[in-house]
């Protein structure tokens, strides 16, 4: 699962190098974090464990999987969706100015 | 006495609370940022663990003397600031309130993904501001790198976390006491790179020139001062007091603090903008300090950093103000204000002997960049003198050869802009009344008294530096590795 999240991450990056449509690059973004947040949670896994929920049937156990690591990611998924909301409301403003979503034609105008 | 997460928990209630009272956000604006400079020099010093969870569990806020001293100046500069621009705080006062926040949270936490959470609350409030200049473009690339950045940090901790299984700093710091192997660093690197876009080092301070270059009397100082010494001091809080770092990594990263010094002087050398002026030579002054911070020198990066903010607070205020400077025969009277049509005037040929007319402006812009230009007695010569000497003292020659270089470009171009903003018309003959520029600008007589007022008080450190020397040690003793604990205190040397 590291290596799943790893490659999401740098498919994010190389989508945000290669990329002057500035959707495409919030959707670059998106993919970076959403590589992060498995990494994350993959971070918290190991084999044989158990979800970190304390019930009646397993009360005694010790394997539970680190929980810690889950409660980061919902944060970072809270963060970012906040800036996701930010960069789309600044490229809906970028294209009423400028009428398109490229940078490279925003830049010339 | 009082908690010290009242200085991150007030102005976040009190923006939740402006936005359900909108009429009412400047006095609540208001509220906030006086509250938070008079707490700021009450508030308990030590640990504050929040919910009373037993550390390393917890959330931890550390307030020690390295921390006070930064949210001292933090919130009074805020408060100022605030105040200086009230007029114009229109649709961004709970943003402000939000980044208030978040800089106190980053300068006390003693949590690593804590630091990321209130790293993200200030950065989006640092879009928002930025996005009043309505350089969409340019604040679009600031929130990219800015999103990439804090990335980085997060995979640099998470990987962190795996390693010791830990985020509380003062665990870390425990764990982290010898060297580590090659694992250990590529995290560290990225924790670098995440801080390196907010202290402007290279190659992640492409957003610099397009947010500070268009920047006005709010966000100029905001940027360009404010935030710029607040992330500085959590990275000497990273990297001189949690992480350990082994010579190869501490040269590579050091490198890149002293690429990011030549090159930020070198560039402000060629131009002849007074913004980007201003904003290279931050850049530069980032990179001396962090070039500081990696080699233990705590102490004297702490005067360093307040030095450039104190500074870089006059400059940027007073740029942005001069650069939206109008002709008289162009607009009339605040028409131009009205109708929005201000034209930026960036260059300072066409700002030339614009202080003759404004004499009081022109003593505190000259103040602050001579001391930045660090001219003997200014506070900026005294923090200049006691780099160099505490690097004699540990038998280092080549950094102070590099800085002394540097200092002499900086000088250069800083004396350059003073005598054309001073003395209108051309090298080698009589200044006239009549070059002297044609344009004005409107300015407070408060933001005047004010801004004369924070410049000479970089004259009064720079005679008597003795109450920065010793608040420097205070802070300097709390920070794990710092080395630099003996100053030239007296003029002609050590006594």
């Amino acid at each position: 699962m590291h290596i799943v999240g790893i490659v999401l991450m740098l498919i994010g990056v190389y989508g945000l190098i290669t990329n002057r449509h500035i959707i495409k690059m919030i959707v670059s973004i998106n993919v970076l974090e959403i590589g992060l947040n498995i990494f994350i949670i993959a971070v918290g896994y190991g084999e044989n464990t158990i979800a970190p929920i304390l019930t009646k049937s397993n009360i005694n156990a010790t394997n539970f999987a680190d929980p810690l690591p889950q409660a980061l990611v919902l944060t970072a998924i809270v963060i970012g969706v906040g800036t996701t909301a930010i960069l789309l409301a600044v490229a809906r403003k970028l294209y009423q100015q400028y009428g398109t979503y490229d940078l490279t034609e925003m830049e010339g105008k | 006495m009082i908690r010290p997460v009242l200085l991150v928990v007030l102005p976040l209630l009190i923006a939740f609370l402006s936005v359900m009272f909108k009429k009412q956000t400047k006095p609540l604006l208001l509220i906030a940022v006086l509250i938070n400079a008079v707490v700021v020099f009450v508030i308990d010093k030590g640990e504050y663990i929040i919910g009373n969870h037993m550390q390393p569990y917890g959330i931890v806020l550390n307030v020690d003397n390295y921390s006070l001293y930064a949210l001292i100046v933090l919130n009074v500069l805020f408060a100022l600031l605030v105040l200086l621009n009230l007029a114009k705080i229109t649709k961004i006062a709970s943003i402000l309130m939000i980044a208030l926040g978040g800089l106190n949270g980053l300068l006390m936490t003693g949590d690593l993904f804590n630091l990321f959470v209130f790293l993200e609350i200030s950065a989006i409030a640092a879009f928002m501001i930025v996005a009043t200049n309505k350089k969409l473009i340019h604040v679009f690339n600031y929130m990219i790198i800015g999103i990439v950045g804090s990335v980085m940090y997060l995979f640099g901790v998470i990987l962190l976390y795996s390693q010791y299984g830990t985020l509380n700093m003062n665990k870390m710091a425990e764990l982290m006491t010898t060297t580590g192997t090659p694992a250990t660093y590529i995290p560290i690197i990225m924790i670098f790179g995440g801080l390196a876009v907010e202290t402007k080092l290279l190659p992640f301070n492409g957003w610099v020139k397009g947010v500070l270059g268009n920047s006005d009397s709010l966000v100029g100082p905001m940027i360009g001062s404010i935030y710029s010494g607040v992330m500085l001091i959590v990275f000497g809080r990273l990297f001189t007091d949690v992480f350990v770092l082994n010579d190869q990594v501490r040269i590579l990263l050091s490198v890149i603090a002293i690429v990011t010094l030549i090159a930020g002087e070198v560039s402000a050398f060629s131009t002849m903008k007074l913004r980007e002026i201003l904003l290279y030579s931050s850049v530069a002054q980032s990179g001396l300090a962090v070039l500081l911070f990696l080699n233990g020198y705590g102490s004297i990066a702490v005067l360093v950093v307040f030095a450039n903010v104190l500074a870089k607070f006059i400059l940027f205020m007073l740029a942005g103000v001069m650069t939206n400077s109008h002709k008289k025969s162009e607009h009339t009277e605040y028409e131009h204000i009205l109708n929005n049509t201000v034209d930026n005037h960036d260059d300072i040929s066409t700002l030339a002997g614009i202080f003759v007319k404004n004499p009081l402006n022109g003593v505190a812009f000259s103040v602050a960049s001579l001391s930045l230009a660090s001219l003997p007695l200014f506070f900026g010569f005294f923090v200049k003198i006691n780099v160099l000497y505490s690097m004699f003292l540990r038998g280092d020659y080549v950094l102070p050869a590099i800085i002394l270089a540097t200092s002499l470009v900086e000088g250069a171009y800083i004396i350059r802009m003073l005598v054309v903003l001073w003395n209108p018309g051309k090298e080698g003959e009589k200044a006239t009344k009549e070059a002297v520029t044609s344009l004005n600008y409107e300015i407070d007589q408060l933001v005047c008294m004010v801004l004369l007022l924070i410049s000479l008080s970089l004259v009064a450190l720079g005679i008597s530096p003795d109450l920065a020397i010793d608040r420097a040690d205070e802070a300097g003793a709390d920070l794990e590795y710092n080395i630099s604990t003996e100053y030239v205190e007296l003029e002609g040397g050590k006594e």
